[in-house]
């Protein structure tokens, strides 16, 4: 595989090899390998232990969702559908979800509004600190994500 | 976020959640807790953080990358950016420390007084406007930079590649205050 199609960034923003892009995000290499390494914690362990897959999964789409961003959002839909392959999805969004996809729209749209009483919400249904963490991880890193891509397309368009 | 007293001073901060007892830690924690740096070891913030170490240890490296690379954009203007977007957010604790490595790096109180008083519209020199003004608007939900932006960024002499670096710096701080905001509060140091 290429560098490109390794990058989730560059892959869903449409980065392609030797573009003006390309030469811009390779200007900070490690900013982009981080940036993919952190991705790769977040999500490709994910099934290791900790918040389940398909959580992990269905929370990043929510939040690039809020975020409008819809080609991020497109990939954490796909990788959710795979995860989903049989696995038995009949009991729909469980308390459990609903209340974790609740917990997205607040820190994403209203960060500040957070209380000690919405980690407890979490943890009546069941989660534990971990897995609280990592739910905060992944709200807080595709509210990162979505403002690198959004920030490239810019600079592509606007060249 | 009038409401809200912006400080310079050193503040402290508590998790609401239980932090990652240090003496049972497991051997990956502990390096993850030395690899962040001497201000992590007493930090309830990075002992937090450590029930997911693979997280932490990726996103103090990407931390490192974008605050403290050495080429680019200067250092003070990632840090305006980075405390716009934190007074937007309402993050006192964000707001504290990177306001304050902007007035050491460039020897700049006024500039923080102002945005204290008057928030991230007050009036400033160009250059300083159209990097608020960027950032203000990337750190909205959706983003809500635009051409304008980008030109007014490019009119007082940043490149693409200092757009980049400011960009990734309120990105990075869309990550941080939201961590911070949600999973504790700051206390007087």
């Amino acid at each position: 595989m290429s560098h490109i199609a390794e990058d989730v960034i560059d892959a869903t923003s449409g980065v392609t090899e030797g573009s003006p892009l390309d030469a811009l995000r390779a200007a900070r290499p490690e900013v982009r390998a981080r940036t993919q390494s952190s991705y790769a914690a977040l999500f490709d362990s994910a099934g290791s232990g900790g918040l389940p897959a398909h959580e992990r999964f269905a929370v990043a789409m929510r939040v690039a969702q809020l975020h409008k961003a819809s080609t991020l959002a497109v990939h954490y839909r796909d990788r959710l559908a795979l995860e989903a392959q049989g696995e038995q999805t009949a009991a729909g969004v469980t308390a459990r979800l609903a209340a974790i996809l609740r917990h997205a729209d607040k820190v994403t749209l209203r960060p500040a509004d957070a209380t000690r009483a919405d980690l407890n919400a979490l943890a009546a249904q069941g989660l534990g600190e971990a897995e609280i963490v990592t739910l905060s991880q992944i709200i807080a890193f595709v509210a990162y994500q979505v403002r690198v891509a959004a920030s490239l397309a810019l600079i592509a368009e606007f060249a | 976020m009038s409401a809200r007293a912006f400080t310079t001073d050193v503040l402290d901060w508590a998790a609401w959640i239980a932090p990652v007892d240090i003496p049972g830690a497991s051997v990956e924690q502990l390096t993850v807790l030395e690899e962040s740096g001497p201000h992590a070891r007493n930090s309830q913030y990075y002992h937090l953080l450590l029930h997911d170490a693979p997280a932490l240890r990726e996103r103090s490296l990407l931390f490192n990358a974008i605050m403290y690379g050495l080429k680019g954009l200067p250092r003070a203007e990632r840090e305006l950016g980075a405390t716009v977007e934190s007074i937007l957010n309402g993050c006192v604790y964000c707001t504290s420390v990177h306001a304050r490595f902007f007035v050491q790096l460039a020897k700049r109180p006024d500039v923080i007084e102002r945005l204290f008083a008057e928030g991230p519209a007050a009036e400033l020199e160009p250059r300083l406007r159209a990097i608020a003004d960027f950032s203000a608007k990337l750190a909205r939900t959706p983003p809500a930079s635009g051409p304008e932006e980008i030109r007014a960024l490019r009119n007082v002499g940043l490149t693409n590649e200092d757009i980049v670096d400011l960009a990734n710096a309120v990105a990075l701080f869309a990550w941080a205050n939201r961590l911070m905001l949600t999973l504790g509060e700051p206390k007087p140091a």
